[in-house]
């Protein structure tokens, strides 16, 4: 056993511990604070479930909700992609302090217990303006970000992939605080959030750990009667312990200057580490009787030069008529710049020869740059079905439309996509609440 | 002859859809509360406070899932159907953000909270309503 792995393992159990800690706290008896009131210290139970079919991809390209999945490739049929379990228990101890923790079981590259504790804070609630937590709760970068899990909450079969597919992080551990106000029309709330993540990215064939530290946030949702908007910010740092690109990095290292003059920089380019990313978000409900309308807008900046910044966006028409909800949706992602091009060493100038080394490493850095850029649109056309009020049918028809490198949000089996390509996702599930 | 019985078993349930009665919402008799808007009536059944205008904790009650009187509540108040209220419920409760008010399923019980406790606020119909408890609104 390795010195790292034991150091790794020392974390994880110490993180481990403060999840224990947190499942007693939710676990005590919360009669201990109970008055004569009814309504001190209570405990419940609920959860969500989604069960859900998605037949898509092709050979080259594999459909999947977020980059923390693995693919669905030709036309092939997954229920992997969407199905997923969510059990919470809330404990309030007294008017001020309650305890939340979630678990939430779907499909993911790292299966541990840890990773599927999605939730785990403690909550002060000063007064009915303040309220304060600490643990571990989800990364609220956009509107849906908080219940993307939660088919019920939302109209379509799930949250658009050009908005949603990139964003990568689950849970923050950390500290927020929500300001939240009733002015004399409309609520008003603003919430600040900081702290850290581990997750799992899956790149072509690798599955790589992606720290994010710190991350911090702010965010603010007014609701004015029919509409909702919401504003947000959020900065990160990311370090993504790939080995790949580390032995990228290293063999572009040793290729001197005199022969590849931009070999020294691209070796520094090609690591995912120490580098910011700011996320900029601008979102619209309009829900007014039969009709309802969202939309949103992302920008994502990036200082990993192997990364283009990448604006996204979505539009949702929806009709209700009795217990169905008819929908349309566009969604789009494109990235600022296309694929970086990478300069071939050309002192002396090399043969395009697959086995030339020299060749394959610039073959390989310009892979890189082609695999992480986006461009592409949906259409999506379906219907939600509310059998009960707690029960939803849903389905999705999806016409993808991608540009020539820039499938990112796809599964790639090798070589980046370098022709259009038109897909189709068709999507059933069942959602529930409890 | 099956099918006369089936219109007329759609007719009854259209009709009866159709028709809101006035729901009422009640606080305990010994509740410093005399008056809610029904703005402020909503911003508490929709989670938004956790406190009566004057300050004071408020405990929002709700009736069963599946009664009428809750479907009735929740159309008048924001126009949403029992699906539409528990999707909105899921974006809070799931998220932390709120709780929803909590189920008291049978109406003796409901009554007799509301009696018993200041903080307590509920809504019932016309023919739940008795001298131990206060209406402070009424929706329709």
């Amino acid at each position: 056993m390795s010195s790292e792995y034991l150091l790794a393992l020392c974390s994880r159990s110490r993180k481990l511990a403060m999840w224990i800690l947190l499942a007693g706290a939710l676990l005590g008896t919360p009669q201990l604070y109970a008055d004569d009131d009814l309504f001190s210290g209570s405990m419940s139970f609920s959860g969500f479930a989604t069960i859900g079919l998605v037949q898509g991809g092709d050979s080259d390209l594999g459909f999947t909700r977020d980059l923390t999945r693995s693919g669905v490739f030709d036309n092939d049929n997954s229920i992997k992609q969407d199905s997923v379990l969510g059990v919470q228990v809330d404990s309030r101890f007294n008017t001020d302090w309650s305890a939340t923790a979630q678990m939430v079981l779907r499909d993911r590259f790292d299966d541990s217990l840890e990773e599927h504790l999605e939730w785990a804070y403690l909550r002060y609630r000063a007064d009915d303006e303040w309220s304060f937590r600490v643990g571990r709760t989800v990364v609220d970068l956009f509107t849906l970000s908080d219940y993307r899990n939660i088919g019920f909450a939302y109209l379509w079969a799930r949250p658009p992939v050009e908005f949603y597919g990139a964003v990568i992080f689950d849970y923050v551990d950390g500290v927020d605080v929500t300001y939240s106000t009733l002015l004399p029309n409309s609520y008003l709330r603003i919430k600040i959030f900081a702290g850290e993540s581990t997750n799992y990215l899956s790149r072509g064939t690798d599955t790589d750990e992606l720290e994010i530290n710190p991350i911090v946030g702010v965010n603010a949702t007014w609701d004015y009667g029919k509409w909702s908007s919401r504003v947000g910010f959020a900065r990160t740092t990311a370090d993504f312990q790939s080995e790949s690109l580390q032995q990228l990095s290293d063999a572009l290292g040793l290729v001197p200057a005199q022969i590849w003059r931009q070999a020294p920089e691209l070796s520094e380019d090609v690591l995912l580490v120490d580098r910011d990313f700011n996320y900029f978000n601008l979102g619209v409900t309009y829900d007014s009787h039969p009709w309802i309308v969202q939309g949103e807008l992302s920008y994502i900046d990036s200082s990993f030069k192997f990364y283009p910044d990448t604006t996204s966006g979505y539009i949702s028409l929806g009709y209700r008529h009795k217990s169905m909800t008819y929908f349309s949706m566009f969604s789009a992602a494109e990235s600022s710049d296309g694929p970086r091009q990478i300069t071939a060493p050309s002192n002396p100038p090399i043969p395009a020869d697959p086995a030339n080394p020299l060749y394959q490493l610039y073959l390989g850095t310009q892979q890189l740059a082609d695999d992480n850029v986006t461009r592409q649109s949906t259409v999506s056309i379906g219907a939600r079905w509310d059998l009960s009020a707690n029960i939803a049918l849903k389905m999705q028809y999806d016409r993808h439309q991608l540009d020539a490198y820039g499938s990112y949000l796809w599964a790639t089996q090798q070589q980046p996509l370098d022709e259009d390509r038109s897909l189709d996702t068709l999507s059933v599930n069942v959602n529930l609440v409890f | 002859m099956r099918i006369s019985h089936l219109l007329i078993g759609l007719l009854i349930l259209v009709m009866s859809s159709s028709v809101w009665s006035e729901v009422f919402i009640v606080v305990s008799k010994d509740s410093d509360i005399s008056n809610l808007s029904q703005k402020e009536v909503t911003d508490i059944y929709m989670g938004r406070t956790q406190s009566f205008p004057n300050g004071s904790l408020a405990f929002p009650l709700d009736q069963a899932a599946q009664s009428r009187v809750r479907e009735n509540f929740y159309k008048i108040l924001v126009n949403k159907t029992p699906a539409q209220i528990n999707a909105y419920w899921s974006r809070l409760l799931f998220t932390g953000r709120a709780s929803p008010p909590r189920v008291i399923s049978d109406p003796a019980l409901l009554l007799s909270a509301i009696e018993q406790n200041r903080s307590a606020i509920a809504y019932v119909d016309g023919s739940m309503l008795s001298n131990s408890v206060k209406v402070v609104a009424h929706v329709k």
